[in-house]
């Protein structure tokens, strides 16, 4: 029987559920057909859960599967941001599409809770189930406007690619406890030899399909391109964080707990992982004209600066630096993709379905000449652009730095190069879509007005964005400040 | 009593809207100025600087008083190594002192003054052009008080290349005649070579004492010994003195850039370009005069550096007289005062170089006053001549133009130092100052300085009548002279205030034999919290000499009564005459020595022919022919390569998945050994 401590510890992840679940039964209960209330309803729902956060005790959960503790906190703040802002783009963009239900949010809401969990969990098996709650959501997130083949094409593949993964991070979970008898992440303290060396490398490469890892990163490109827009924004913010901050505590517990030698070639394998995803992401972004597509690629890239964090977190002389970069990171990259998507949520072309006009729908071209006539969406537009090119002073900028220097802490010299030269690589594709909106003459027809939910997403997105690149040093306070509690 | 009166945290809290408030009204007319209607523009331009003049007036009450407003900022940035120490950490720390504050009022209170006088100048421009003057002219306020409050170097720096842009725009305000969008180009390029010194002194002042902040500075600087070695850092080795003279080399470098001090004056002169406005606020009282706070800002470092000390005095000698000579031969009356600005500079320089750091800032500020009173008098002159400022031909504007004409007259009493106007006085303390000191570095410079600015001093009153007695006196010359006619109230107003400031700028420098000690050299007594330290290193002491006086009043007196004589009286023809004696030596002085040719011919044309061999080579051939073609062409063909994987096809998607997996298992079971 859980004690009020515990349900005290694991209110932000019952509320979400609790959420869901309202959020479902609202479709029930509907008379009307106005449904203006059901984002405003997720939205407080995420904002209860963040609320929450501050209030859980520090706890140990479940006999030793999960743990509330300061990194919980962080990512559980980090999602509900990531909902609620995706909640007021998805309010803006599905209703002008007139497809409004309530399942998308309580879809959402679950994936938000899975998303949680997974912060939480020090377990493989409920890291598993976490996983299996979040995926499931977002699949169904991708297939949700059904209209057309884009989007049920896109759910398709991610959810066999990711059933797959699933499948090989459960055999690594299996091998795991055959290796230590048990599926605790602190149970690497007593195994050692091939069978756990196996087994975290098969956990390993579930997680970095995950977190779109190259060579785990194919499904990427297609999922975000062919998923609704909003749901895009969600799968990036959300999916990336909860992933990583897993992975993180993983890698932690590695450290800690194994045999140097694994220890060792796993880290090896960790950095090749990281510079192919620097180098894939970026080098594939680079011609694509597609702004949907580029940010796909954008957020592969971003997955290589996350796990250059990673790996400085593993390093002794540079653990808490980079535990912290990746929390700062992850922050960072959810706020301006989020603004981001929604920018491009507005730009793109409003056919009845999403796939009617396939590529061009997204091409770069629909930006040009935004500067002169909706001033205010471009230089939101150039923020977020900024801020993933990781110029000063943006958020990106805090977030690059601060993960570099964790590298440069644990002398990790050859990530950091690879990971300066592929930024640099990366402003090139990112300021296209600047030049293309101040520098060159309009195209298209004028661009419709931004739904005003959407256009407080994007508003607080570039607010927060610029306030952390001025002032970084409250974010990364909190950051530290998390550490110390876990 | 309103909080900000009655309790210094208040007033240390409001310090930061000083800044806001000009960079609000930049904002503001910034992005709306053009719907704003003209107006408006003008008056929130003129109400924020006035804003920022009354704020300036309260803290400027609470530094007299002989509290320090010392606003403590929160961390802008800090730069963390691995043990979790912040060996850079930067705040948004304001600093408000008895040196700091003397600037903000000048800065705000003549900022002012040039804002009312645009509001006239500036009204033969179209709506946009309007509102872009004033948001550029409060964006040069909100950084120049950054530049002056900041309380660490960054936040300095921060301001400084805040100025740079603003005169930059500024400059180039008429940017489609090209003449001055180079202007403009050559001051912010010039600019560029002095930030970088001041840069390589920042990170210098960084390695030597992990701070910028100017208090934990000259904490630091007072309880060191110049003759320990550095143990650590990018100076390990080095004795502390050799340090910091790299360090305020450095900064010095920055301060000629800023303040057109050889060999980086030759932007100051173009810079006349701008609106006359920009050039009285910008190019004459404040921005420029920057490099000579910085070097008072620092005087606990410079202190402790005699060669720079001694750099910095002669270099300013020779800036002095070199301006003060080209001066003679201009005829353009912005370009007079441009070169006149120049050689003030160096001026104020000596003073700062050779410890008579209080001379030098009063000199700032006296010269502030009148130099401003001059180029808005020049203004106001251009504005009645139809925009033509070749003195040749004016003449007679006396009697067309009273107001402007007699203002004018203070101001070039003023600089050139007839008793008993400021300039007399802040100069003369300047010279005594300079000959009276000590340099361990090269002990003669002092009197060195003192015979070069004497001789440049004489310069300035000669050609400084010149010009007054060509432009006013004696019959016009052309029509347009003829038909000149008075400015508005909104230009004579701004005109009368500087000459009366001019005058009465006096009472704060008056010596001590002539009124007593308790009334004399006040300024230097209101400073001495600032500076008192830095004396007491250098081993200043007070001098009780009248002769420099007499010496001064001479040479103020006497080429000003025979340029006068040569160009209103009865010596009329002998410049003439010595002009065809001389042709060769007049044309290279009138050409400026040709120093801008000789950067040509020894700095740029190497710069570009390296540059165009850089260009072919690197971006002709590696960055276009490699990168910008190259690269795509082998991104695209690795991407026909690995299009087959990226089809969209899930089961090749699968195979990927797969085969990166058994890599994995494989690298870590062989490498670990298994």
């Amino acid at each position: 029987m859980p004690s009020g401590q515990d349900i005290a510890a694991l209110l932000p992840f019952l509320l979400l559920v609790l959420g869901a679940l309202v959020l479902m039964l609202s479709e029930v209960f509907l008379r009307s057909g106005g449904r203006g209330y059901q984002s405003g309803l997720t939205i407080a729902f995420a904002a209860a859960a963040a609320l929450a956060v501050p209030f859980a005790p520090q706890q140990v959960l479940f006999g030793g599967q999960a743990v509330s503790d300061g990194f919980a906190g962080f990512v559980t703040m980090v999602v509900c941001a990531g909902l609620a802002l995706s909640a007021l783009l998805g309010r803006g963009w599905l209703e002008t599409r007139n497809m409004e239900r309530g399942e998308y949010y309580a879809l959402a809401l679950f994936g938000a809770s899975g998303m949680v969990l997974l912060g939480m969990a020090t377990d493989l098996l409920l890291a598993f189930i976490a996983i299996e709650v979040m995926s499931l959501a977002v699949y169904s997130l991708a297939a949700y406007p059904r209209r057309g083949q884009r989007p049920p094409e896109a759910a398709f593949k991610y959810f066999i690619l990711g059933s797959f993964a699933s499948a090989i991070l459960l055999y690594g979970s299996a091998l795991y406890y055959g290796a230590t008898g048990s599926t605790l992440l602190s149970a690497m303290r007593g195994g050692g030899g091939a069978l756990l060396a196996a087994g975290l490398s098969l956990i390993l490469v579930g997680l970095a399909f995950k977190v779109a890892a190259v060579p785990f990163h194919a499904w990427t490109p297609d999922v975000y391109e062919g998923a609704p827009t909003p749901a895009t924004a969600f799968m990036a913010a959300g999916v990336k964080a909860a992933a990583f901050a897993f992975l993180t505590r993983g890698v932690l517990a590695m450290v800690a707990g194994t045999p140097f030698a694994v220890g060792n070639e796993l880290g090896g394998v960790l950095g090749l992982l990281a510079v192919l995803t620097m180098v894939v992401g970026n080098l594939f972004a680079l011609p694509q004209r597609n702004v949907k597509r580029m940010l796909a690629y954008s957020s592969i890239a971003q997955a290589g600066y996350l796990l250059v964090g990673v790996i400085a977190a593993s390093r002794p002389e540079s653990r808490a630096q980079g535990t912290s970069a990746v929390l700062v990171y992850l922050a960072a990259y959810a706020v301006t993709v989020i603004g981001a998507f929604s920018v491009l949520a507005v730009m793109e072309k409003r056919e009845p379905t999403p796939d009617a006009g396939s590529a061009d729908a997204w091409d770069v071209s629909r930006f040009a000449g935004l500067a002169s006539r909706r001033p205010w969406l471009a230089f939101a537009m150039a923020i977020f652009m900024l801020s993933l090119a990781g110029v000063p002073p943006t958020a990106g900028f805090v977030a690059k730095l601060s993960v570099f220097q964790a590298a440069a802490g644990a002398k990790a010299w050859g990530l950091v190069v690879v990971g300066v030269l592929t930024s640099i690589m990366g402003v090139y594709y990112y300021l296209r879509v600047v030049v293309a909106m101040y520098m060159q003459p309009a195209e298209m027809e004028e661009p419709a007005a931004a739904p005003p939910t959407v256009a407080i997403a994007i508003a607080v997105a570039a607010l927060l964005v610029v306030v952390v690149g001025f002032s970084p040093e409250p974010l990364t306070a909190w950051a530290r400040a998390a550490l110390l509690r876990m | 009593m309103p909080p900000l009166l009655d309790n210094p945290a208040a007033a240390q809290s409001y310090l930061w809207a000083i800044i806001l408030l000009p960079l609000g009204g930049a904002l503001v007319n910034g992005l709306f100025g053009r719907r704003l209607g003209r107006g408006n523009v003008g008056l929130i331009g003129l109400a924020m600087a006035g804003g920022a003049f009354l704020l300036s007036c309260i803290a400027f009450a609470w530094v007299a008083g002989g509290t320090n407003l010392h606003f403590v900022g929160d961390w802008w940035f800090r730069v963390v190594d691995p043990s979790g120490r912040a060996p850079i950490s930067v705040p948004w720390g304001l600093l408000v002192d008895r040196l700091s504050g003397t600037l903000l009022l000048i800065v705000t209170g003549v900022g002012f003054l040039i804002h009312l006088y645009s509001v006239g100048y500036m009204s033969h421009e179209d709506d946009a052009g309007y509102a872009r003057f004033f948001t550029y002219l409060n964006l040069f306020i909100a950084a120049m008080l950054t530049l002056v409050m900041g309380d660490n170097l960054v936040l300095t720096f921060v301001g400084w290349e805040g100025v740079g842009l603003a005169s930059y725009l500024l400059i180039g305000f008429w940017y489609t005649k090209e003449e001055n969008a180079a202007a403009g180009r050559k001051a912010f390029v010039t600019n560029r070579i002095g930030d970088f010194g001041f840069l390589l002194g920042l990170f210098a002042i960084f390695s030597i004492f992990g701070t910028s902040d100017f208090g934990q500075l000259s904490a630091r600087a007072l309880s060191l010994q110049p003759d320990w070695v550095l143990t650590s850092g990018v100076f390990a080795g080095w004795t502390m003195r050799g340090a910091l003279t790299f360090a305020t080399l450095g900064l010095f470098v920055g301060a000629a850039g800023k303040s057109a001090q050889i060999p980086l004056y030759v932007w100051l002169p173009d810079a006349m370009a701008g609106p006359t406005p920009v050039s009285a606020l910008i190019h004459a009282a404040t921005m420029v005069t920057a490099g000579v706070y910085l070097v008072a800002r620092t005087n606990f470092l410079f202190v402790l550096a005699p060669t720079s000390m001694a750099v910095v005095t002669i270099v300013g000698a020779c800036t002095a007289l070199l301006a003060a000579v080209i001066a003679f031969a201009q005829y353009d009356l912005k370009r007079v005062l441009a070169y006149s600005t120049v050689s003030q500079l160096g001026i104020m320089f000596i003073g700062v170089g050779s410890g008579a750091y209080a001379a030098g800032v009063y000199h700032l500020m006296t010269h502030a006053f009148f130099k401003a009173c001059l180029f808005l008098g020049a203004g106001s002159v251009m504005h009645a001549m139809h925009d033509d400022l070749d003195i040749r031909n004016m003449g007679g504007l006396w009697k067309k133009m009273p107001s402007t004409a007699k203002t004018f007259l203070v101001g070039t009493l003023a600089i050139t130092g007839i008793v008993p106007l400021s300039g007399f006085f802040s100069k003369d303390a300047i010279l005594a100052g300079a000959l009276f000191s000590h340099n361990a570095a090269w002990p003669a410079v002092g009197k060195i300085a003192y015979v070069i600015g004497t001789v440049a001093a004489a310069g300035t009153s000669f050609y400084m009548m010149r010009a007054f007695a060509l432009a006013f006196v004696g019959a016009p010359r052309t029509r347009t002279a003829e038909h000149a006619h008075e400015s508005d109230w909104t230009m004579t107003l701004p005109l009368w205030v500087l000459a009366f400031l001019s005058v009465v700028a006096l009472v704060l420098g008056l010596p001590a034999w002539l009124v007593g000690h308790h009334y004399a050299e006040l300024f230097q007594q209101f400073t001495n919290p600032v500076f008192g330290r830095a004396y007491k290193v250098l081993g200043i002491e007070e001098h009780s000499a009248i002769w420099p006086y007499a010496v001064a009043w001479v040479v103020a007196l006497v080429p000003g009564w025979l340029s006068w004589q040569m160009y209103a009286g009865s010596m009329r023809g002998f410049p003439d005459r010595f002009v065809a004696a001389f042709p060769g030596f007049f044309r290279l002085v009138a050409d400026k020595f040709r120093i801008d040719e000789l950067y040509e011919f020894i700095l740029l044309r190497p710069v570009r022919k390296v540059s165009q061999g850089l260009f072919l080579a690197v971006d002709r051939f590696t960055i276009e022919g490699i990168f910008v073609n190259g690269v795509p062409k082998a991104v695209y063909a690795v991407g026909d390569v690995l299009r087959g994987w990226q089809n969209g096809n899930l089961q090749r998607y699968a195979t990927v998945i797969a085969v990166g997996a058994a890599f994995i298992l494989w690298a870590v079971l062989a490498a670990g050994g298994y």
